[in-house]
């Protein structure tokens, strides 16, 4: 129509303003079309400044609609696990890896290994991840190397840890340097800290690094058995002033045995848990 | 034929149109979804919703998207990142009003979210003449903040400014509240500690909390006799060597806990009487 206007306004005087206005309009035609903000590549566009915010959970409803508009699209589906991940929701990424990969999850590509490793590992679900890295035919040897150390060490298995890291090459250094560090760990004995405590009180508690509390404990038994001793002494085995006191240092010595038994294992448990925490931080900043 | 006849208009209209970009339409259009999405209280969708329009259209109805972003924030109980929005919004708006009520939103996001400080450098910065109804809020909100960081003068101060054109006996009520003895001060956890060293317990019921101080008073009394007995039946070092150490466990451990008991006690008292001096200026309100 605007072509037969055209036509129709080309006479002399017409010619100039029918040419000012389509030089000045024609410009804009481009931005008439409709731009679907909803489509494939806006929602990924979209998607990435998500993930840029750190909103990884609405990332992930758009990345599912992005897989949804792109079915077999490896990188917005690879994506989309990443997000499910770093996310902290770990079992919607296992199944989302399970759903695509159905029935052939030993076939799936090495990326997608990875990725339902990582999940699988974060979510402690540590004997699916041992029996996939068992199984994976696309998983490359150093991959197989590090999922398994980094179980391992996230198990607190450091002896293992410390004879896998030292047979099995290639292997991520900073994992075989926790490894190692295992090796200095110096526990404390939660047998010898009882028996420590059973025999002088206190000094169990002692032992595992708590000397005022083992300081305490040992004056509270002694002076409430001296107690006790002095009430029988005195007025034999009827003296009610001894049986309050024997009770009160039974009580006490008693809890205090297992406290310093439990004292130990919680001393130890501090620092399996820091290089524990260590490998998980090594695990999460990638291998 | 005239040099700009009525083709050339109709032409010159049809171009015009293009001057309203496909764009816009289509961002209005993301934009009456996820207002129909926050009036459906759908506010993770909402966010997504308006943050998509931010982002591919950052400056079409930017003030709009920006505070509907900080209400949906707020509603979802994430101050911080409201206030973030508020702020942008308040800087965006033209309007004299709806800037002044973003900013008092700004405000109470800081003021829950415990910054107080933050929430008093803002009222500070707001102008000083203002209408009569954000005048007032502004000294509630001072009042308020004065309040929780402390200082129950100032609070009474701002508070009374608020209410300068309210009726005579609504002041009183808050005068009534605020001034002399009232529940802000007390119990005092100063006193309740000093009590239970004198006599375990007395701290505890002070406090109001009857059932520790009867514990608190039996068990000493218990160990004070044990004691008294050990140093008649044997000596007094006996009963110092053996005593003592329980005696000065449970008795020290009794006025620390008379003391953290009426500073809990306290912290309820003063929620109270602000929920008390809060009811007055919702009647003023109405």
């Amino acid at each position: 129509m605007i072509l037969l206007n055209l036509k129709s306004m080309c006479t002399r005087k017409g010619l100039s303003v029918t040419f000012l206005i389509v030089f000045l309009c024609l410009p804009l035609y481009p931005q008439t079309q409709e731009t679907d903000y909803y489509n494939l590549q806006n929602t990924l566009k979209f998607s990435d400044f998500l993930i840029r915010t750190r909103q990884y959970e609405l990332a992930a409803q758009e990345l599912e609609r992005a897989a949804f508009l792109a079915p077999g699209n490896r990188g917005v589906q690879l994506k989309l696990l990443k997000t499910y991940r770093l996310g902290k929701q770990y079992h919607q990424s296992i199944s989302t890896v399970e759903r695509l990969y159905m029935n052939r999850l030993m076939e799936m590509p090495a990326e997608f290994g990875k990725e339902y490793l990582r999940s699988l590992i974060l979510s402690g679900d540590y004997d699916r991840a041992d029996y996939f890295i068992g199984t994976a035919g696309n998983l490359e040897q150093a991959d197989r190397n590090n999922y398994t150390l980094s179980i391992l060490l996230l198990k607190r298995n450091w002896e293992e840890a410390r004879a896998f890291a030292a047979e099995n090459l290639p292997v991520n250094m900073r994992l075989a340097g926790i490894a190692g560090e295992s090796e200095s760990i110096r526990y404390k004995s939660a047998g010898l800290a009882l028996a420590m405590s059973a025999i002088v009180p206190g000094s169990g508690k002692i032992y595992t690094g708590k000397w005022k509390d083992g300081l305490i404990s040992l004056v509270f038994v002694a002076a409430n058995a001296y107690q006790a001793y002095r009430g029988f002494n005195k007025h034999g085995i009827e003296s009610v002033h001894g049986w309050v006191f024997c009770t009160l240092a039974t009580g006490f010595y008693a809890g205090n045995v297992y406290g310093s038994y439990k004292s130990a294992r919680i001393y130890n448990n501090r620092l399996d848990e820091a290089l524990q925490q260590k490998a998980l931080d090594t695990f999460r900043s990638g291998l | 034929m005239k040099p700009f006849s009525k083709k050339h208009w109709i032409l010159f209209v049809l171009g015009s149109s293009l001057w309203f970009p496909a764009a816009a339409r289509n961002t209005e259009r993301i934009i009456a979804l996820a207002d129909s999405l926050f009036r459906q209280e759908r506010y993770d969708h909402a966010i997504k919703e308006y943050q998509r329009a931010l982002y591919f259209n950052p400056g079409y109805r930017r003030a709009h998207i920006t505070s509907r972003l900080g209400h949906t924030w707020f509603l979802r109980h994430d101050y911080a990142r409201a206030a973030q929005y508020y702020d942008i919004a308040l800087n965006l708006q033209e309007n004299d009003s709806l800037r002044m009520e973003l900013h008092f939103r700004k405000v109470l996001c800081q003021m829950l979210d415990k910054e107080y400080q933050f929430a008093l450098i803002e009222l500070f910065g707001m102008p000083e003449t203002m209408p009569g109804y954000f005048r007032k809020r502004r000294d509630f909100y001072l009042g308020t903040c004065y309040y929780y960081l402390g200082s129950l003068e100032e609070a009474a101060l701002a508070w009374e400014e608020a209410l300068q054109d309210a009726p005579r006996e609504r002041q009183q009520a808050l005068n009534r509240l605020l001034r002399g003895r009232n529940k802000y001060y007390r119990p005092n956890p100063n006193t309740a500690w000093y009590l239970s060293l004198i006599l375990p317990g007395m701290g505890q019921f002070y406090a109001g909390d009857i059932r520790n101080g009867i514990n608190s008073l039996v068990l000493n009394t218990g160990i004070v006799y044990l004691a008294y007995t050990t140093a008649i039946n044997y000596t007094v070092i006996d009963a110092v060597v053996s005593i003592l150490p329980w005696l000065q466990r449970y008795w020290q451990g009794g006025f620390m806990k008379a003391s953290d008991i009426a500073r809990r006690k306290r912290e309820e008292n003063r929620e109270e009487l602000l929920m008390e001096v809060y009811s007055l200026f919702e009647e003023e309100r109405k």
